[in-house]
This record gives C-alpha cells, sequence and structure tokens, in this order.
C-alpha cells in the first residue's frame, strides 16, 4: 500500500515532503552544523561547547547506567506525588469555591495573588518545613500545580449550566452526587486544561528545587555535572529533561484536543448554553 | 441593587481580611505557645520587626530596582528582537507554519532549566540573567505579534487598499496599530513571565535582586527574616502584574 502511495505522489510530480517539514529539516542540520562548526572552531574553552558525538555518547552511556534510573525515577516520583496532590486539593477547593460563592469571593482575592507570584521564593518555607529532601520537592510540585488547575476549575464552575445543577437538586441528589454525577462531568475540559498547566509547572518547580538543594534526582543531576565541569553530561541531562517535560505537555495537549473533538463540555459551550 | 452589591463586596472584604488577621494570630499564638517551632513558622509580630530591619539593613527598594532593571531590559530586547520576527513569521507564512509548532513547545518547556547552559557560555553575571530573561520573553512576544498580524481584520484591509497604500504603509498604518492588543498580550506575558524566571535565577545563583534576598536570608537560618522577604517578594509582585494588567485595560479601551 505504501509502495503505490509513494508510485502516486511520484507520478503525480508532488514532492514526498512538504515545504514546512524541508524548512524544519534544514533548520536542524543549520542549527547542528554551527553547533559543530563552533565545537570544533576553538573558540571556546575546553568543552564548554562539546561536540554533539560527545553529549550523545554520554547520553547513550547515562541510559546505560542504573543509577540515572534512580535519578530519573525521584524526578518522576516527586512530580507524579505532587502534581496528584496539587491537582486534587485544587479541584476539591475550586469545586467549593464554586458553590459556596461567598467563600469563593474571600479565596479570589487571595489565589488570584498569589497565583502568578513567583513560587520558587516559598521553597525555602517548605525546605524548613518538610526538609532537604524528597518532601520539599513533592510540597513544592503541589504547591505548582495547585494554582492552575484551583483557577480553571473555578472558571468551569461559574460556566455549569444553571439547569444542570437545578436538575440534580430536584432530584434530591447528595453533595457527593452532586459532584460526581453534575459538576465533574461539566467540568472535563477546564480541569484538563488546568492539569496540562499545572503539570508543566509541577515539572519546573520540582527540578528547580532538586537543583537549589537536594542529593537526588535529574535537576540534581545536572547541577552536579555542572559544578564537576562534566559538560557533555551536564548537556545530556538538559536534553533528558526537555524530552521528559515536552513530552508530558505533548501528551496532555493531546487528551485535552482529543476530549474537544469528542464533544465534552467546555467552558465556551456551556456559556453558550447558559 | 447597586448598594447591595456594594454592601456584599464590603463583607466579601470584611470577611476576608478578618480571616487573614485570625491567620496571623493563630500563627503568633501556636509559635507562642510552643505547639509549632520557632525554626519552622515565625510569628507576626518578629516577622513585622524582622521587615523593619530589612527596610534599613538591605535596602530591598535596590534589590527591587536590580530584578525590574534586568527584567525590563530583557523584555525591551525581546521586543527588538521579537517583534521582527513575529512579523517575518507572518509575512513569510510557510516559515511561520514550520516553526509555530515549535515556538509552541518551546514556551511550555522548562526553558528556566538552560540556565546551566549559559552559566557556562556567559559566567556567574547578569550576562546570563539578562539571556535567560530575553530567551523567556522573546518566544510569546514572537507568536502574539503573528496571531496579531494574522487577525487583523479584512475590512480595515480592504480600506488600506482601496486608498492604494503600500505594504509599508499598510503594515504601519493599518496592521500594527491593530494588531497592537494582541501583541500587548504577549508582552504582558512576557512581563510575568520574565519576572518570574529573573526572581528564580536570582534564588538559584544568590545573585542578588529579590530572589537572592530571600535565598540569603534563608542561607543565614534568618527565619523571620525570610518569611519577611518572601511577603515583600509576593506584594510586590501583586503590584507589578497589577500594573501590567492596567496598562492592556487601557491599550483595549483606547
Amino acid at each position: 500500500m505504501a509502495e503505490i502511495g509513494l508510485a502516486r505522489s511520484a507520478a503525480a510530480g508532488t514532492p514526498l515532503v512538504g515545504p514546512e517539514a524541508r524548512i524544519q529539516i534544514a533548520t536542524v542540520l543549520g542549527v547542528w552544523g554551527m553547533w559543530e562548526a563552533l565545537a570544533r572552531s576553538g573558540l571556546f574553552y575546553r568543552d564548554i561547547v562539546p561536540s554533539s558525538l560527545k553529549v550523545f555518547a554520554a547520553l547513550y552511556a547515562h541510559l546505560a547506567e542504573a543509577e540515572f534510573y534512580h535519578h530519573l525515577w525521584t524526578t518522576t516520583y516527586e512530580v507524579l506525588t505532587g502534581f496528584t496532590i496539587g491537582s486534587l486539593a485544587g479541584i476539591g477547593l475550586g469545586i467549593l469555591f464554586g458553590v459556596r460563592r461567598f467563600l469563593g469571593r474571600v479565596m479570589d482575592g487571595y489565589i488570584l495573588a498569589l497565583a502568578p507570584a513567583p513560587k520558587v521564593v516559598f521553597l525555602p518555607i517548605l525546605m524548613v518545613v518538610f526538609g532537604i529532601g524528597v518532601g520539599s520537592k513533592i510540597a513544592m510540585a503541589a504547591m505548582s500545580a495547585f494554582f492552575p488547575v484551583v483557577l480553571s476549575t473555578v472558571a468551569g464552575m461559574l460556566l455549569i449550566n444553571p439547569t444542570f445543577i437545578k436538575v440534580g437538586r430536584s432530584f434530591n441528589a447528595g453533595p457527593w452526587q452532586m459532584v460526581s454525577k453534575v459538576y465533574l462531568p461539566s467540568l472535563v475540559l477546564p480541569v484538563i486544561t488546568g492539569l496540562r498547566l499545572g503539570l508543566g509547572v509541577a515539572i519546573i518547580g520540582t527540578l528547580i528545587a532538586e537543583i537549589k538543594l537536594s542529593n537526588a534526582g535529574l535537576g540534581f543531576l545536572a547541577i552536579q555535572y555542572y559544578e564537576m565541569f562534566r559538560i557533555p553530561e551536564m548537556y545530556a541531562v538538559i536534553i533528558v529533561i526537555f524530552a521528559l517535560a515536552m513530552g508530558a505537555n505533548a501528551l496532555m495537549t493531546k487528551v485535552n484536543d482529543r476530549l474537544g473533538r469528542r464533544g465534552m463540555p467546555n467552558a465556551s459551550d456551556i456559556s453558550g448554553a447558559a | 441593587m447597586m448598594t447591595a452589591m456594594r454592601l456584599r463586596s464590603l463583607g466579601v472584604l470584611a470577611v476576608g481580611l478578618g480571616s487573614l488577621a485570625a491567620l496571623a494570630g493563630l500563627a503568633e499564638y501556636s509559635v507562642t505557645s510552643g505547639w509549632v517551632s520557632k525554626f519552622v513558622l515565625s510569628p507576626p509580630s518578629e516577622v513585622w520587626v524582622a521587615a523593619v530591619e530589612i527596610y534599613h539593613d538591605e535596602k530591598p527598594f535596590g534589590a527591587l530596582l536590580s530584578t525590574l532593571g534586568i527584567t525590563l531590559a530583557a523584555i525591551f530586547l525581546a521586543v527588538g528582537f521579537g517583534l521582527p520576527c513575529g512579523w517575518a513569521l507572518w509575512r513569510y507564512q510557510t516559515f511561520g507554519r514550520a516553526y509555530e509548532g515549535w515556538l509552541g513547545a518551546l514556551f511550555a518547556s522548562p526553558k528556566l532549566l538552560l540556565y546551566p547552559l549559559f552559566l557556562v557560555l556567559f559566567g556567574r553575571n547578569l550576562g546570563t540573567l539578562l539571556i535567560m530573561g530575553w530567551v523567556t520573553a522573546t518566544i510569546p512576544i514572537m507568536l502574539k505579534t503573528r496571531e496579531g498580524l494574522m487577525t487583523v481584520s479584512p475590512v480595515l484591509l480592504n480600506v488600506g487598499r482601496s486608498f492604494n497604500l503600500t505594504e509599508r504603509q499598510m503594515l504601519w498604518k493599518i496592521m500594527l496599530p491593530s494588531a497592537i492588543p494582541v501583541i500587548f498580550t504577549g508582552i504582558r506575558l512576557s512581563m510575568i513571565y520574565t519576572l518570574i524566571a529573573i526572581v528564580a535565577l536570582e534564588f538559584l545563583l544568590n545573585f542578588g535582586g529579590l530572589g537572592g534576598m530571600v535565598g540569603e536570608m534563608y542561607d543565614r537560618y534568618n527565619i523571620p527574616g525570610m518569611y519577611a522577604a518572601i511577603v515583600f517578594v509576593v506584594l510586590l509582585s501583586l503590584v507589578y502584574f497589577r500594573i501590567v494588567q492596567g496598562i492592556q485595560t487601557w491599550l483595549r479601551s483606547v
């Protein structure tokens, strides 16, 4: 089948690779060529700009080492645990602030004040309270994830069609039934959007905490290699961190898009219905 | 109707301030009664004393000026680079389509973690902070400039064409003024993310500014001072974000 497709496109005279893809390939090759030229130029002190071959050799060596997976697991555990705690707290409180509007209005001021503040300044408090081990990193991830999730959950709550809520109440639904049968099904898309943003900042928060003070994790590994001036290894760890962070973001975006395409109610649909 | 709304707002404000005061009272009592260690939580009365000491000894407004100066310089450079690049991505649409996904992915990526790379290249100095700020600030400006130019109303473009405007005149007289609200959304995002990145770097590198001030208090284990510095940074960032939001609202109304 594939061969038939190839033959057809060749016969029709259309290029197999579109113009955008050609630009992307040329850009990758251009950047790689410039990097290699700089690495071999001698303009920089030894290994500050290492050859890509050295970086990939370091990456390969890391992937074959058991210790690397210990650091990878530590970061993954911290991110996922913190993200889960922060997200559950964000969804729960978001629903509460949406249902109890007076409480919501009181808390709005504090949440809106703290949400955009640089979370890293709270790290010393977290280290004093939870110590410099895994606990403070989980707390940092939880705090980072909490704000985007609670903000999008409250926004979603305010846009739920009031008819759904009236129907739930007319059936004498209890608080848990209201949450599981009315609120959560209407909140899928806003919550997923909050989770996507929350996961991104949870990853950044965890890695920053590891860089500042820790003894395990990918952030710790990267900064340790920097301090030991093992630059190719440092680049290799940064590549892994970027690949994981961008992969997690792409996955959440895909979930978001798929739910949107399936017609899950989102904020604008709900507001339109109301 | 108006009075009822005003009364409700006053009620919200009173309960908000009251709960803050209650929280402060609880913190004071829990530490003075020995429930919570003084090395974990500082009583607000000690935080207040530390805040006065910081004001006299640490020159917090100097730290603020340092952080703001680097942030604004990075944004200035990012506007100078991001606007023409955004225009080019709009003008040469194949390039725009090719790079849009990459730029979006880069915007969402943890760029801050590239700082060891710039430390290696530039050393532990202002250059690293400036380049990291610039990297953070440039991408939203490029993306929003392209988006702003793409969403200019066709009616306005037709008016320009009916006056036989040249491409340059179309850009300066019609497209840029019409795209300014969207472009400023990009600048606003840059201002928020760049401040966060600069404070984080100052904290990580202990390199002066607001982030450095918090880090220094922690390193000295001055717990009341640490809490005072954190409150100071949060309040200042709140004022900064409100000003940025205010500028955007004003631009939309003009």
